[in-house]
C-alpha cells in the first residue's frame, strides 16, 4: 500500500513526508518514547516511594499528557508553522503561487497534517496510557474524556500555526508557541480537570460547550487562513463571511430547537438535551447571554473586517457571482466589499438588538447585555463614517479609518484626559461618540445615542448600499482575463 | 423518502401532543404525608416513612424519588414505588445509604410517570441529611422526662441529648425503626405509659444491642420487684442490650431540692465560691452521686465507626487490589518503543514510504494494547470476585437475628446486572473506591444498587445491617451426658463451638450439613503455629467487655484471620479458642461458621464468591 493516490491531498502528502524526515520531529518522538519508558522504570523500582499507590495511574497519566502536549505544541505549533512561514517567504516554494491548488486545499492539507501527527503521537502513547489505567486511580472514561477534551485545544493550536504560517511572518513559529503554550496550560488543564471525575463531578454539558466554543474559534482561524492565502483583489473575505453567517444563523436555530425539544418535558429534561445544552429550564438566561455574545462577536468581526476592504467589489468578485438572484444576494453579503459587509453587519445586529429591546434582557440591572448592544452600534457608526469619507475622498483609503477613529474616539478621550471637566454631564457629552462615555446605570440612553449615530450614518450610506446591491444583483460584467502562471508570478 | 419523512413528522407531533395532554393521573387526588419519626432527623442513617393514599377514582403508580445533589449533579438517588388502587394507601420507607453527606436533598413524586408538584407539607429537607459529629453514644429522650435534666446529667460525657419530636403514643411499633439508634440510648420516665406494640418493639431493639434507661426522679416510687446491689440501681441484661433503672440520688435531692432549684443553687455557688483546687466538677457529676461501678456499667458502648478508617477491621475481610506485573509490561514496552518508531522508521524510510508509519504505528499500538490486556487478564483473571463476611447475633428464643455484614467486590469490568439487596438492608458504601457515578438505589424487586458504582479492578466495599425475625435455630440436645446439635440454620455449618457455663468448649468434629445432627467433642487447646514466613502466629487476644458486641466479635475475627498476599483465611480454631466465656447478655454461647450468606443479602452473586457467615448467640439444651 503506497500513499501516492491522487485522491489524497497533495499538500498533506508532501507535508507528512517532510515531517517524518524532519530531524526535530524525530528527536521529539524519540524523546517522548524514552520519557515514557523512564516513567515506567521509575514506577517499577520506586513505586513505594512515590506515595499513595491508589493514585499511581493518575500521576502517570498526568505526566504522560503533559509530555504529549509539549511534543504536540512543538511539533504542530513550532515545526509546522516554521516550515509554512518559510514556504510563504520564499516565492519558489509557495504553493499558492507555484501551483493551481486552491487556498482551501492548501489549508486543508496543512490541517490534515497536524491532525495526522496528533493521531500518530497519541497512537504511539496508547499502550502507556493503557498501563496507567491498570496502575489505578483513573478510569478508562476519565482517560477518554481528558484526551477528547484536549483534542480541540490541539486542533486550535495547529490552526493558529497554519494561520500565522500563512501570513509568512518571520517569527510566526515563536508567536505560535507563545500563543499555544498558555492556551494549553490554561484551557487544556482546566478542561482536563473538569472532564475528569477526580475533583469535580463531570459536567459534560459545560465541557462540550467550551469545546464547541474552541471549535468555533478554530473554524474562524481556518477561514481566515484561506483568506490570507487567497490572492489580493480576489474574494478574500468570502469564506470567513460564510462561516460567520453560518454561526450566526445556526446558533439561534440550535437554541430554538433545544427549547422546542424540551417543551413537553416540563420537569424532566431529556438527558441528551442536558448533555448538549445544559438544563434549559434553569439556564435559559445564560444561554441567551451566550448566544447574544456569539452573535455580537459575529457582528463585530464582520464590521471590523469591513474597515480594511475596498468600497466596490472587484471584477473577480463580480465574475464569481452565481446566476440565481437569491444566491447572488447571499454572495453580495459574503463577498469582499465594504457595502456587503456593512449590510451583513446590520442584518446580523438587528435581530439581537430587537430581541434585547423587546425585553428579553434585564435592562434594569447593570447587565453585560446592554454593553453588547452598544458596542456593535458604535463600530457600525465608525465603519459607516469612514465609508462616507472614502466615498467623497476616494484617495483617503485607510487614512479615512484613522481619521474617523481619531476624531470620534481619540480626540474626545484626549480632551477629557488633558482638560477634565468639572461636571460629569459635560464629560459625557464629549464622550458621546465613544463607548467610554456610557453611564452604567442608564443603558437605555447609551443605546439610544449609539443607535442614533449608527442609524444616521447608515441612512447617509443607504443610496450607496442600494446601488451596490442593485449592481451585484442585476449588472452583468465580462469575465476577467485568465492570467498565466508567469504573469501571476 | 418523502413518505418516511412525513410519517416521522406525524409521529413526532403525536408524541408531543401525547406528552403534553393531561393524563388521567393529573386528575387523581394523591395524598402523601411524611410520617412522624421517633428519632430526630439529625442522625444518620436518615430514615423516614411516607404514607401515600389514593383518594381518586383511578388506580395510580406512585414513584417517590429522594435525591441528593453535589455541584448540581445528582449523587444519590433512591426510589420507592407503590401501586395504589382507588381508596388504598401504603407506607413507603426510605433508609438513606450511609456514604457521607452529598448536599442538597430533594424529594420528588411521580404519578404514572408524570411529575407532580411536591404535595408534602412540613417536610424539612434540610434536616434530613445533617450528620452528627458526636462520636459518643447519644441519648434520645422521650415521654415525660425533662430534656434539660438529661442534658444536665450527661454533661460530663458531653453526650448529645435529643428529644423525640413526637409523643410516645405515636412511636413506631416496628423495631427496625429504632435500629439506627444502635449504640445509643433511649431514656424514659417510669411514669410514661408505652403502648404494648411500642414496648415490644423497644425490647426487641434492646435485645439487638440497644440500651433503655428509666430515670426515677425524686417523687417517682421505686418498684420493689427491682432489686439491685444498691438501692435505686437495677440493670437487666436482655440479649445484647440492657434495660437500666436508676434513681437520681443527688445532694440536691437529699437536700429536698428538685433539679432546677439545684442547678440555680449550683451556679450561684460556683460563681460566688469557685473551687479553690481548680477542679471543674459539672453539675451533672454533682447531681449523679451513684457508685462509679454503676455509672460504668450503664455506660453504653458506642459502635466504632465502620468507615472511620479505610484500614479498619472490616477491611481485613475485603478483597485486595490486584498487582500489575510491571516487569513484564516494562519489557513489553521497551520492545514496543523500539519496534514502533526507530525500527519502523528506518525500515519504511529505506523502502521510501514513510507514510506507512501512519498505519503501522496505530496497528502496532493496538496490538500491544491487546497484549497488555491479555497479560493482565492472565494475571488477575476475568471473573468477578466477591467476598462477604457476616456476623449475626441469633436470639433463638426470641427468633431475633441482628446482622452486620461486609461485602467486597472486585471486577475487571463494570458488571451488567444490578446489586440486589433486601428491602430491609441498611446499606453503607465506601466511597474511597466507588465510582463517582450517582448511587442509584431502586426498589424493584428489592433494593437494587446500580452496577455503575463499580470501578473496574478496584475493590468496592459495602456494608449492610439488618434486624429481622428469623426462624433458624440450632437445637442442642443432651444425650448420654454429652451434647448433640441439630443444624437448623439452613446451610451447612463448617465449624461449630459451644461454650458452656464453666468455660468448657465443645466443637463439632466435622461439618454439619443443613438439617444434620452431630455429637460435640471437647475442643483441643489452641497453640500458636509457625507461619510460612518463619514467624509465630499472634496469641489470642481478649475482648473488651465495654466495647459494643459487633466490635468485640470483629476484634476476635480479625485476630483470627490470616492474611497472606492477596488471600485471607479464618483460623476457626483460634476464633473458637478466643471466644469469651460469656457474652454481654448470656452465659452459654454458641458460635457457628457457615460458608453461605444465610442472614444477609450477598448483593452480587459471582461465580467466584467467598462467603463467610459467623452466627453466635445463646443456647439452651433441651
Amino acid at each position: 500500500m503506497r500513499f501516492t493516490s491522487d485522491s489524497l491531498n497533495p499538500v498533506f502528502l508532501k507535508e507528512i513526508r517532510q515531517m517524518f524526515r524532519n530531524r526535530s520531529v524525530l528527536i521529539l518522538t524519540s524523546l517522548l518514547l524514552i520519557g515514557e519508558i523512564a516513567m515506567l522504570l521509575i514506577v517499577r523500582f520506586f513505586a513505594d516511594d512515590i506515595g499513595d499507590s491508589d493514585e499511581l495511574g493518575q500521576i502517570c497519566f498526568i505526566i504522560q499528557m503533559a509530555a504529549i502536549s509539549l511534543v504536540i505544541l512543538l511539533m504542530t505549533g513550532f515545526v509546522q508553522c516554521s516550515n509554512f512561514a518559510k514556504e510563504r517567504q520564499n516565492m519558489d516554494l509557495d504553493y499558492s503561487r507555484l501551483s493551481v491548488l486552491t487556498p482551501f486545499t492548501i489549508v486543508c492539507g496543512k490541517v490534515l497534517t497536524s491532525v495526522a501527527m496528533i493521531a500518530f503521537i497519541f497512537s504511539m502513547c496508547l499502550p502507556f496510557m493503557f498501563i496507567a489505567y491498570f496502575l489505578g486511580g483513573i478510569s478508562i472514561m476519565e482517560i477518554c474524556s481528558i484526551v477528547l477534551a484536549l483534542m480541540p485545544v490541539y486542533f486550535l493550536i495547529s490552526l493558529v500555526s497554519v494561520l500565522l504560517g500563512a501570513t509568512g511572518m518571520k517569527s510566526a513559529e515563536t508567536l505560535t508557541v507563545l500563543l499555544g503554550a498558555p492556551s494549553l496550560l490554561g484551557l487544556g488543564v482546566n478542561l482536563a480537570i473538569y472532564s475528569s471525575g477526580w475533583r469535580h463531578s463531570r459536567h459534560l454539558s459545560y465541557i462540550l460547550r467550551i469545546e464547541f466554543g474552541i471549535l468555533l474559534v478554530a473554524g474562524l482561524f481556518f477561514a481566515w487562513s484561506i483568506g490570507v492565502l487567497t490572492q489580493r483583489k480576489a474574494n478574500t473575505m468570502f469564506w470567513s463571511r460564510v462561516y460567520i453567517l453560518l454561526i450566526a444563523v445556526l446558533g439561534p436555530v440550535l437554541f430554538l430547537l433545544s427549547r422546542l425539544a424540551c417543551w413537553p418535558f416540563t420537569h424532566q429534561t431529556p438527558y441528551f438535551v442536558y448533555f448538549f445544552l445544559g438544563n434549559p429550564m434553569t439556564e435559559s438566561y445564560i444561554q441567551l447571554c451566550v448566544w447574544v455574545i456569539v452573535w455580537t462577536a459575529c457582528v463585530l468581526l464582520v464590521v471590523a473586517g469591513s474597515l480594511g476592504e475596498r468600497m466596490e467589489p472587484g471584477p473577480r468578485v463580480m465574475a464569481e457571482r452565481p446566476r440565481n438572484r437569491f444566491l447572488r444576494l447571499l454572495h453580495f453579503l459574503c463577498s469582499s466589499g465594504r457595502a456587503g459587509a456593512l449590510v451583513l453587519g446590520w442584518l446580523l445586529f438587528l435581530p439581537v438588538f430587537l430581541s434585547l429591546v423587546c425585553g428579553l434582557a434585564d435592562w434594569s440591572s447593570e447587565s453585560i447585555i446592554w454593553l453588547l448592544a452598544t458596542l456593535p452600534l458604535y463600530l457600525l457608526f465608525y465603519a459607516q463614517a469612514s465609508a462616507i469619507l472614502v466615498r467623497y475622498f476616494p484617495s483617503l483609503g485607510w487614512a479615512a479609518v484613522v481619521i474617523v477613529i481619531g476624531v470620534f474616539v481619540v480626540f474626545p478621550v484626549l480632551c477629557i484626559a488633558l482638560c477634565p471637566f468639572e461636571s460629569n454631564a459635560s464629560e459625557r457629552i464629549w464622550l458621546l461618540t465613544t463607548p467610554f462615555g456610557l453611564e452604567l446605570g442608564d443603558p437605555t440612553r447609551s443605546v439610544a445615542v449609539s443607535a442614533v449615530l449608527a442609524i444616521v450614518s447608515g441612512c447617509w450610506l443607504l443610496p450607496y448600499y442600494c446601488d451596490n446591491l442593485r449592481r451585484h444583483l442585476y449588472e452583468e460584467v465580462p469575465p476577467p482575463p485568465v492570467l498565466h502562471k508567469e504573469e501571476q508570478k | 423518502m418523502k413518505r418516511i419523512a412525513s410519517l416521522l413528522c406525524l409521529l413526532c407531533v403525536a408524541w408531543h401532543v401525547a406528552l403534553a395532554a393531561p393524563s388521567p393521573s393529573e386528575k387523581l387526588d394523591l395524598d402523601a404525608t411524611v410520617l412522624p419519626s421517633v428519632l430526630p432527623g439529625e442522625f444518620e442513617p436518615v430514615q423516614f416513612a411516607v404514607r401515600v393514599s389514593n383518594h381518586g377514582m383511578f388506580p395510580m403508580k406512585v414513584d417517590l424519588v429522594y435525591q441528593e445533589y453535589r455541584r448540581n449533579q445528582v449523587k444519590l438517588r433512591m426510589t420507592r414505588s407503590a401501586f395504589l388502587t382507588p381508596g388504598s394507601s401504603t407506607v413507603l420507607r426510605f433508609y438513606r445509604v450511609e456514604s457521607g453527606s452529598f448536599g442538597n436533598p430533594d424529594f420528588q413524586v411521580y404519578v404514572n410517570g408524570k411529575y407532580l408538584d411536591s404535595p408534602f407539607a412540613g417536610l424539612q429537607m434540610a434536616s434530613l441529611y445533617k450528620r452528627s459529629n458526636n462520636t459518643l453514644s447519644s441519648i434520645l429522650v422521650g415521654g415525660g422526662l425533662p430534656v434539660e435534666l438529661v442534658e444536665y446529667v450527661s454533661f460530663p460525657d458531653r453526650r448529645l441529648v435529643m428529644a423525640s419530636p413526637i409523643p410516645l403514643s405515636q412511636w413506631s411499633e416496628d423495631p427496625k425503626d429504632y435500629f439506627s439508634w444502635q449504640g445509643h440510648e433511649i431514656w424514659l420516665s417510669p411514669k410514661d405509659v408505652l403502648p404494648d406494640g411500642v414496648k415490644r418493639a423497644l425490647l426487641e431493639w434492646v435485645r439487638a444491642g440497644g440500651q433503655l434507661v428509666y430515670v426515677y426522679l425524686a417523687d417517682d416510687p421505686w418498684p420493689e420487684e427491682l432489686p439491685g446491689r444498691l438501692p435505686g440501681e437495677h440493670i437487666q441484661k436482655l440479649g445484647l442490650g440492657r434495660v437500666v433503672h436508676f434513681r437520681m440520688f443527688a445532694f440536691g435531692n437529699k437536700a429536698g431540692l428538685n433539679y432546677r432549684t439545684f442547678l440555680e443553687k449550683w451556679k450561684e455557688l460556683n460563681e460566688t465560691h469557685p473551687n479553690p483546687k481548680g477542679k471543674k466538677v459539672s453539675p451533672g457529676e454533682e447531681f449523679m452521686t451513684h457508685s462509679p461501678e454503676f455509672l460504668e456499667a450503664m455506660r453504653t458502648p458506642s459502635i466504632q465507626s465502620v468507615y472511620g478508617s479505610y484500614h479498619g477491621a472490616w477491611q481485613i475481610f475485603g478483597l485486595f487490589e490486584p498487582k500489575v506485573p510491571l516487569t513484564l509490561l516494562l519489557v513489553m514496552m521497551i520492545l514496543f518503543s523500539v519496534l514502533v518508531f526507530p525500527l519502523s522508521h528506518w525500515y519504511y524510510r529505506r523502502k521510501g514510504n514513510v507514510l506507512m508509519l501512519l498505519v503501522s504505528t496505530p496497528a502496532c499500538s493496538f496490538l500491544f494494547c491487546l497484549l497488555i490486556l491479555l497479560v493482565i487478564t492472565f494475571s488477575d483473571g476475568w471473573r468477578i470476585r466477591t467476598s462477604t463476611m457476616g456476623i449475626t447475633y441469633l436470639d433463638q428464643a426470641e427468633r431475633l437475628a441482628v446482622t452486620e455484614a461486609h461485602l467486597s467486590l472486585l471486577a475487571p469490568y463494570v458488571p451488567t446486572s444490578d446489586f440486589q439487596f433486601d428491602r430491609e438492608d441498611r446499606l453503607s458504601i465506601h466511597l474511597d473506591h466507588a465510582n463517582e457515578e450517582t448511587i442509584v438505589l431502586a426498589d424493584q424487586p428489592g433494593q437494587c444498587l446500580h452496577p455503575r458504582i463499580v470501578t473496574p479492578r478496584r475493590p468496592l466495599n459495602l456494608h449492610t445491617k439488618r434486624l429481622e425475625h428469623r426462624g433458624e435455630r440450632l437445637r442442642v440436645i443432651e444425650v448420654d451426658g454429652g451434647l448433640e446439635v441439630v443444624n437448623g440454620l439452613g446451610a451447612e455449618v463448617e465449624a461449630l463451638c459451644l461454650v458452656r457455663e464453666n468455660g468448657e468448649r465443645l466443637v463439632a468434629p466435622l461439618p454439619i450439613p443443613a438439617g444434620g445432627r452431630a455429637r460435640l467433642v471437647p475442643a483441643l487447646e489452641w497453640k500458636p503455629k509457625q507461619l510460612p514466613d518463619g514467624t509465630m502466629e499472634s496469641d489470642i487476644v481478649g475482648t473488651n467487655p465495654n466495647d459494643h458486641w459487633i466490635d468485640q466479635m470483629l476484634s476476635l475475627c480479625s485476630n483470627s484471620c490470616r492474611v497472606e498476599e492477596a488471600n485471607r483465611s479464618l483460623d476457626v480454631d483460634k476464633l473458637f479458642a478466643s471466644l469469651p466465656k460469656s457474652c454481654d447478655g448470656f452465659q452459654n454461647m454458641f458460635c457457628a461458621v457457615l460458608r453461605k450468606p444465610v442472614f444477609y443479602s450477598p448483593g452480587f452473586q459471582g461465580k467466584m464468591a467467598d462467603n463467610t457467615q459467623i452466627v453466635f448467640g445463646p443456647w439452651k439444651a433441651e
